[in-house]
C-alpha cells in the first residue's frame, strides 16, 4: 500500500504546475526572491489593444442588430459576448499568465452553469407541447 | 509578450533574503504584509488569487441562474422579448458598455501601476476608474427613472401589469396624462427610448425600414400628425391589452395551464423578423400581451443585481483608494469621495423630483399606491378601470401638443412644476450635506498644507488588494458584456 | 494580503518560542469573550459554530418530538379546533424541516468539525482566510436568528396565537414550492429567503476556506494521496458547497422578486414556469444532500480505520468516491420531480444518473466494511456511531433505488416512504457521523476523555430509537400514508403511535449523549495527544492543541499507517516507535515549520 501511495504521489504532486505545497516554491525559487510576489505586469500596449478591441466590438454588437441574419442573430450577438469575455478574462484579468488551476476553477463553474441552462431548457421545451391553450375569454 | 512584461522580482528590496533558512523560533524578519500561516508571500499572493476566482466562480453561477430563468422565459415567450425591449435605450446601454469597458481599462493599467510602484498614478487610475463607476450608475439612474415615468416600472407601477392602475388619473390630477412621455415625442437625448418606445405603439404608420428611424424619426418628420397617430394608437393599444387583463382560470383547476405563443428555437418571431419592423403589441396573441410586464421584472432584476454588483465595486475601489494614499493624500482622497457620493445624492435627489427629465409626478405615484391597494384588495371591476383608462387616455390626447416642447420645457409648459418632497428631498437633502462636508472637509486639508509624496501601502511586494478588487471589477464588467446585448439588442 | 489575512493580533504573532509554555493551548492562549467572538483561530470559529449547531439541533428536534406527538393520534393534539391544529403542525413541519437542513446538517460536520480538524489535519496554523472564516460564522448567526425570528413568528401565531411584530411564519416546507409560495402563502416567504440567502453565504464562505486550504497550505510530504480522507471529503463537499450554492441563492431572490413585484418568472398567470422553480431549487438543494452526507463518510473512514487498527481499505478509492458523488451529485436533481410534470425525456436521464450515483456509494460501504474484515475493532463510542452509520446508510440507500426507479416512485413519491428514506441518509447517517466525530475529536477540542460505557449506551438507545421510528415508516409509506397531513385514517394509527414512541427513545439516546459529553468535557480524565491511536496529523499535536496548532511543524506521511503507534499501558495513551518506520507522520524539529 505505502508503495502505491508513493507512484500516486509522484504522479499528482506536479511542482510545474506551482499547484500543492508550500516547500515547492521555496525549493523553486532562489531565496532570493523571498519576500516577493512572481508577477507579471501587463504592458499598456496590451491593455490599450485590448481596449480597442473590446470597443470594436461593442459597435459592432449594436451594427448587427440591424442586419437580419435570422436565428442567427441572436447567435452572432452571444458569440460576440462571448469574445469580449474571453478578452477581459484573458487579458485584464490576467487569465493569460495566471496559474492553470484559477482557469479550471472559471471553466468548471462556465460548465455547470450550462448544466443548468440544458437542462432546464430541455425539460421546458419538452413539456410545451403537452399544455393546453386556456380557453382566454378576455373581458372585453 | 514576455519582452513587454515585467518582471516585479527583479525590483530592490533584499530584506528577509536569508528568512527560509531560519528554524522556527528564532528572530525572524517577517515580511510587513505576510499572514502569520503563510510561509511566502507567494504563498499568500497565490492563496489570495485563487480564493477570489472561486468566489468569482460562486458570483457566476448565481448570475448564471439569472440567466437561466431569462433564457427559460424567452424560450418559451420570444415574443414578448422581441416586442417589450425597444422600450430599452440602446443608446444608452451601449454608452454604458463604453463606460465599463473603459473603466475596467483604467482598472487593469491600476493593476499594472501598483505592481511597478507607481503610486501616484495607480491613485489616479483608481481615481478614474471610481468614476467610470459613477458613470454608470448616473446612467443607469436615468435609465430607471425614466422607465418610472411613462410607468415601466415594477409590479403594479407597470401598465402592462394586470394591477396596473394610472397612478396619475387616479390621484385626481388630469392636468399630468398618463403615459405623457410615452407619447410625446420627446427629443431630448437623454430620453430616446420613448420615441421608440411610442413607435413601438404605433400599429397605423407605415414601417420604416430606416433602422435608425427607431430614435430619430420621429423627432425630424411629421411631429404633430406622428403624435395624434400615437395618441390614438395608445389609447387603442391600451384598451387591446386591457391592464386589468385577468387570467381566465384563476382558481380553477386548469390554473397552472398555460399555452405558449409558439415555440421557436432560438427565441425569435420570424414573421416580425420578414416585416422588418418594430412589432406591435397585437402581433402577440392575446394571452402574451398579459405577460409584457414580466419582461421589465426580469429587466430589473438583472441590471438591478449587477447595479448592486457595481456599487460594491465601486466600495472596495474607494477602499483600495484610501490604502494606496499616503498619509498626506488621504486628506483629500477621503473627503473627495465623501463629497462624490454627495453629488450623486443630490443627483438622485433632483432626477427623483423630475427637475432633470420632466414632470415632479414621481410622487403621484407613492401618494396613488394607498389607493391602488385598498382597491386591489375591494376587487378591481374591470369596467370601471377600462373607463379610468378612457378618461386618462382622452386626456393624453388633449395634451398631447403640450409635450411636444422640448424636454426642459416639459414641466414648465404643462403647467406643474416638479415638486420636491418625500424621498427625493431626503436624498438631495442628504447628498448637498455630505457634499458640502466633503468640500469643507477638503479645503481643511489644503490649507494645513499636507504633503501629497511618500509611499503608499502597495508595491511590488504587496499588491494583492488592488489585485483582487481588479478581479472583481472586470467581472461586473464582464456580466454587463452579457446582459447588454440580451436585454437591450434583441433581434 | 493583509486584507483578507492579517497578521493575527500583536504584530510579534509569528516569533513565538520554539518550546510552548505548558498549558498553553487555544482555550487559554486568550482570554475573554472578545478573545472568542473576534478570534480568527479556526478551532475556536469550529467550537461557536459547535453551540450554534447544537442549539438548532435542539430546537429542531423538540419541534421533531411535537410532530410525532401530533401525530400519536388522528386527532388534533395541541387545539381542540382542527383549522388550528392543521395550520399549526404546517408550520410546525416547516420549521423543522428548515432548521435541520439550513441550520444544523449543511453546516453540522463542515463547519464544526472541518473547521476544528481540517486545518490541523494539514498540518497549517489556520485556513487560507481566517477573516472570511470568522466572517462565516456571522453570517451564520444572524442568517439563523433572522430565519428562527420569521419562523417562530408563524409557530406561536398559528399555535398560540401570539403575534410577533411582523409575525410571518412560514407554512410552505422547507422547499418553497411554487406557486404556493409565491401566490397563496406569501407571509413569510420573502422574510425567510432573506434568512436562507445569508445562511448560503455563510456556507459558500466555509467552502472558499476550505478549497483554499487543501490546495495552498499542505504541509511537507503531504501529496493528494496522503491526505486525510476527510479531507478529501470536505474538499468535496466544498466544491459543491461553492458551486451549487449560489444557485439557491439566485432562487431565493427570484422568488423574491416575483412574490413581492409579480414578475411572473414562475408564475404560469404571467407565463412563468412553475416546474423551473423546481429546478432551480433541486439545482441546489440535491447536491446540498451531498453536502449534508459527504462529510459524514470522510469521518466513518477516519474512525473506522483508526477504532479498527488497520489501515483504510481501498485508500484511492474512497478518495475518488469522494469526487465523483460530488459531481454526479449535480446530474441528479430532477429525481425530486418524477412526478412534478417535468417531460418523460427528463425523467429518464435522471433516473439514469440515479442509479449511477449509487455506485460511489456503495465502493464507499464496500471499503470501510473490507477495512474491518479481520480487524481489531475497538468498541469505543465513535466505533459504535460509525458502524450504526453503516447500517443506517446502508438502508437508506438501498431504500433510494425504489424512489430513483422511475415506476416506483410514482407510488411512492409524497408517501412516508421517501420521509423514512431521506431521514435514514441525513439523520441515520449524518447525525450518527456527526456524533461518533464528536466522541472521536472530543479528546482534541477539550483535552478530556468522555465516559465509553455511556457513550455506548446513548448511541446504542439512539439506534433503537432511530429504527423504531423510521423503519416503520416505510411500511406506513408503501400502504400509502402521505406526508405532511397532521391527521390519517385509522388503519395508520399503528404504525404512527410506534414512531411517536420511538421519537421519544431517540430523544432519550440524544441527551444520554448531550449529558455523557456534557460531563466529558468537564470531568472526564485528562486525554492524551492520541487516545485513539489515529496516524492523522491532529494525533500528533497535544490535547488540546497550541494556538498555531503544532511547536513545530509536521512533515505528513501515510496518514492511515497505523503500525508505529503502541499502547502503553502504564500512562494510558498510544505511543509511536519512532524505529518503526519512516512513512508514518511526524515531526521534524530541524525543518522549517511546514
Amino acid at each position: 500500500m505505502a508503495s502505491m501511495q508513493e507512484k500516486m504521489r509522484s504522479l499528482v504532486s506536479n511542482p510545474n504546475t506551482g499547484e500543492g505545497h508550500a516547500d515547492v516554491h521555496s525549493a523553486r525559487e532562489p531565496a532570493t526572491m523571498e519576500g516577493h510576489v512572481h508577477v507579471h505586469a501587463v504592458s499598456p500596449l496590451i491593455l490599450l489593444s485590448v481596449f480597442g478591441v473590446l470597443l470594436v466590438l461593442t459597435v459592432l454588437t449594436v451594427a448587427v442588430t440591424y442586419i437580419d441574419l435570422g436565428p442567427a442573430n441572436l447567435i452572432v450577438a452571444l458569440g460576440i459576448a462571448v469574445v469580449k469575455a474571453a478578452f477581459v478574462i484573458l487579458f485584464f484579468m490576467h487569465m493569460w499568465w495566471d496559474r492553470p488551476f484559477n482557469a479550471i476553477v472559471l471553466i468548471s463553474a462556465l460548465l455547470f452553469i450550462t448544466l443548468f441552462l440544458g437542462f432546464a431548457i430541455m425539460d421546458t421545451d419538452n413539456y410545451q407541447v403537452y399544455m393546453k391553450p386556456p380557453a382566454v375569454a378576455s373581458p372585453r | 509578450m514576455s519582452d513587454v512584461s515585467v518582471n516585479t522580482m527583479t525590483a530592490g528590496h533584499g530584506h528577509d533574503a536569508s528568512g527560509d533558512a531560519h528554524p522556527l523560533g528564532t528572530e525572524h524578519d517577517h515580511p510587513k504584509h505576510l499572514a502569520h500561516h503563510f510561509d511566502t508571500p507567494e504563498q499568500q499572493f497565490t492563496s489570495a488569487k485563487f480564493g477570489m476566482w472561486i468566489f468569482l466562480a460562486t458570483e457566476l453561477l448565481m448570475f448564471g441562474g439569472l440567466f437561466c430563468a431569462y433564457a427559460v422565459y424567452r424560450h418559451n415567450h420570444p415574443d414578448v422579448f422581441l416586442y417589450a425591449h425597444h422600450f430599452l435605450d440602446k443608446i444608452m446601454g451601449g454608452i454604458n458598455t463604453v463606460v465599463l469597458i473603459a473603466s475596467s481599462l483604467t482598472m487593469a493599467w491600476a493593476v499594472r501601476a501598483s505592481q511597478l510602484g507607481q503610486q501616484k498614478l495607480l491613485l489616479a487610475l483608481l481615481g478614474v476608474t471610481l468614476m467610470g463607476g459613477y458613470g454608470f450608475m448616473t446612467i443607469k439612474a436615468l435609465e430607471y427613472h425614466h422607465k418610472y415615468e411613462v410607468n415601466l416600472w415594477v409590479g403594479p407601477y407597470n401598465m402592462y401589469n394586470k394591477d396596473f392602475k394610472d397612478p396619475v388619473a387616479a390621484a385626481g390630477n388630469p392636468a399630468i396624462p398618463n403615459l405623457k412621455t410615452t407619447a410625446a415625442t420627446d427629443a431630448s437625448p437623454m430620453t430616446p427610448a420613448v420615441a421608440g418606445a411610442g413607435e413601438a405603439l404605433q400599429s397605423g404608420t407605415p414601417s420604416n425600414s430606416n433602422p435608425g428611424a427607431e430614435t430619430h424619426d420621429l423627432n425630424s418628420t411629421g411631429i404633430s400628425q406622428a403624435t395624434a397617430n400615437h395618441t390614438d394608437d395608445i389609447k387603442a393599444a391600451l384598451t387591446r391589452i386591457g391592464p386589468e387583463w385577468i387570467d381566465p382560470n384563476a382558481g380553477s383547476g386548469d390554473e397552472a395551464q398555460i399555452k405558449p405563443a409558439f415555440v421557436q428555437p432560438l427565441g425569435l418571431a420570424p414573421k416580425v423578423i420578414a416585416a422588418r419592423q418594430p412589432m406591435k403589441l397585437t402581433d402577440m396573441p392575446k394571452i402574451e400581451q398579459g405577460m409584457v410586464n414580466t419582461f421589465f421584472g426580469i429587466y430589473f432584476t438583472m441590471t438591478g443585481l449587477h447595479g448592486v454588483h457595481v456599487v460594491v465595486g465601486m466600495g472596495l475601489i474607494f477602499w483600495v483608494m484610501v490604502r494606496a494614499a499616503t498619509p498626506g493624500q488621504r486628506k483629500w482622497v477621503w473627503p473627495a469621495g465623501l463629497a462624490s457620493i454627495g453629488v450623486y445624492l443630490v443627483f438622485c435627489g433632483l432626477l427623483t423630483a423630475g427637475y432633470l427629465t420632466g414632470g415632479g409626478y414621481g410622487d403621484a405615484h407613492a401618494a396613488d399606491y394607498t389607493a391602488q391597494t385598498t382597491q386591489r384588495a375591494s376587487g378591481t371591476n374591470p369596467d370601471a378601470s377600462s373607463t379610468d383608462l378612457h378618461a386618462s387616455s382622452t386626456d393624453l390626447r388633449a395634451s398631447g401638443d403640450v409635450h411636444l416642447s422640448a424636454t426642459s420645457a416639459h414641466h414648465a409648459g404643462a403647467g406643474h412644476t416638479a415638486s420636491m418632497s418625500g424621498l427625493a428631498l431626503l436624498t438631495f437633502g442628504a447628498g448637498g450635506v455630505v457634499t458640502v462636508a466633503g468640500v469643507v472637509w477638503m479645503l481643511i486639508g489644503f490649507i494645513q498644507g499636507r504633503s501629497l509624496t511618500g509611499p503608499g501601502e502597495f508595491g511590488p511586494e504587496y499588491f494583492t488588494p488592488v489585485d483582487l478588487v481588479g478581479l472583481y471589477w472586470h467581472l461586473v464588467d464582464l456580466i454587463w458584456i452579457f446582459l447588454f446585448p440580451l436585454l437591450y439588442l434583441i433581434h | 494580503m493583509s486584507a483578507i489575512n492579517p497578521p493575527l493580533g500583536v504584530p510579534g504573532a509569528f516569533k513565538k518560542p520554539a518550546t510552548l509554555p505548558p498549558g498553553d493551548n487555544y482555550l487559554t492562549h486568550q482570554r475573554g469573550i472578545l478573545s472568542w467572538l473576534l478570534s480568527l483561530d479556526h478551532k475556536r470559529i469550529g467550537l461557536m459554530y459547535l453551540i450554534g449547531v447544537l442549539g438548532a439541533l435542539f430546537i429542531g428536534g423538540t419541534f421533531a418530538m411535537m410532530l410525532r406527538t401530533e401525530l400519536f393520534t388522528p386527532e388534533p393534539t395541541f387545539t381542540a379546533n382542527k383549522t388550528d391544529a392543521w395550520n399549526f403542525y404546517n408550520h410546525m413541519f416547516t420549521l423543522h424541516g428548515a432548521v435541520m437542513v439550513f441550520m444544523f446538517i449543511i453546516p453540522s460536520i463542515p463547519a464544526v468539525i472541518g473547521n476544528f480538524v481540517l486545518p490541523i489535519m494539514l498540518g497549517a496554523k489556520d485556513v487560507a482566510f481566517p477573516r472570511l472564516n470568522l466572517l462565516s460564522l456571522y453570517c451564520w448567526i444572524f442568517g439563523a436568528a433572522f430565519f428562527l425570528y420569521v419562523m417562530f413568528g408563524g409557530v406561536l401565531k398559528a399555535g398560540f396565537g401570539i403575534a410577533l411584530p411582523g409575525g410571518f411564519g412560514l407554512d410552505t416546507g422547507w422547499t418553497f414550492y411554487t406557486p404556493y409560495s409565491n401566490a397563496k402563502s406569501t407571509d413569510g416567504t420573502i422574510a425567510a429567503l432573506m434568512g436562507i440567502f445569508i445562511l448560503g453565504f455563510s456556507s459558500i464562505l466555509t467552502g472558499v476556506n476550505f478549497i483554499a486550504t487543501t490546495h495552498m497550505l499542505r504541509p511537507k510530504g503531504m501529496t493528494w494521496f496522503r491526505m486525510p480522507l476527510l479531507v478529501w471529503a470536505l474538499y468535496a463537499t466544498a466544491i459543491i458547497q461553492i458551486l451549487a450554492t449560489p444557485v439557491l441563492a439566485i432562487t431565493g431572490l427570484l422568488l423574491i422578486a416575483e412574490t413581492a413585484l409579480k414578475i411572473g418568472i414562475f408564475d404560469p398567470a404571467y407565463g412563468g414556469d412553475p416546474i423551473l422553480f423546481q429546478h432551480f431549487f433541486w439545482f441546489y438543494s440535491h447536491p446540498a444532500v451531498y453536502i449534508m452526507i459527504l462529510p459524514g463518510m470522510g469521518v466513518i473512514s477516519e474512525i473506522i480505520s483508526t477504532h479498527s487498527r488497520k489501515h483504510i481499505f481501498g485508500y484511492n478509492f474512497i478518495a475518488f468516491s469522494s469526487i465523483a458523488i460530488a459531481l454526479l451529485g449535480f446530474l441528479v436533481w430532477g429525481h425530486h420531480m418524477f412526478a412534478s410534470g417535468q417531460s418523460a425525456l427528463t425523467n429518464s436521464i435522471f433516473s439514469l444518473f440515479t442509479m449511477a450515483v449509487a455506485i460511489p456509494s456503495a465502493i464507499k460501504v464496500f471499503n470501510w466494511v473490507s477495512t474491518m474484515y479481520k480487524a481489531d475493532i475497538r468498541f469505543t463510542p465513535p466505533m459504535v456511531c460509525a458502524m450504526s452509520f453503516i447500517v443506517l446508510f446502508t438502508i437508506g440507500g438501498l431504500t433510494g433505488l425504489f424512489l430513483g426507479a422511475l415506476s416506483t416512485d410514482i407510488h411512492l413519491t409524497g408517501t412516508y416512504f421517501i420521509v423514512a428514506h431521506f431521514h435514514y441518509v441525513m439523520v441515520g447517517s449524518t447525525l450518527f457521523a456527526f456524533i461518533g466525530a464528536l466522541y472521536h475529536w472530543w479528546p482534541k477540542m477539550f483535552g478530556r476523555m468522555c465516559n465509553a460505557t455511556w457513550g455506548n449506551i446513548g448511541a446504542i438507545t439512539l439506534l433503537i430509537g432511530f429504527n423504531l421510528t423510521f423503519f416503520v415508516q416505510f411500511i406506513a409509506g408503501t400502504h400509502g400514508m402521505p406526508r405532511r397531513y397532521a391527521t390519517y385514517e385509522p388503519e395508520f394509527q399503528i404504525y404512527h403511535q410506534i414512531s411517536t414512541i420511538g421519537a421519544y427513545v431517540m430523544g432519550l439516546g440524544l441527551f444520554t449523549i448531550a449529558f455523557n459529553l456534557l460531563h466529558g468535557m468537564l470531568k472526564g480524565r485528562k486525554a492524551p495527544a492520541n487516545p485513539w491511536g489515529g496516524n492523522t496529523l491532529e494525533w500528533h499535536t497535544p490535547s488540546p492543541p497550541p494556538h498555531d496548532n503544532f511547536a513545530v511543524a509536521p512533515v505528513a506521511g501515510d496518514p492511515y499507517e497505523l503500525s508505529a503507534w503502541k499502547w502503553d499501558e502504564s500512562t494510558q495513551q498510544w505511543l509511536m516507535d519512532e524505529t518503526q518506520s519512516k512513512t508514518v507522520s511526524g515531526t521534524e524539529p530541524t525543518q522549517k515549520h511546514h
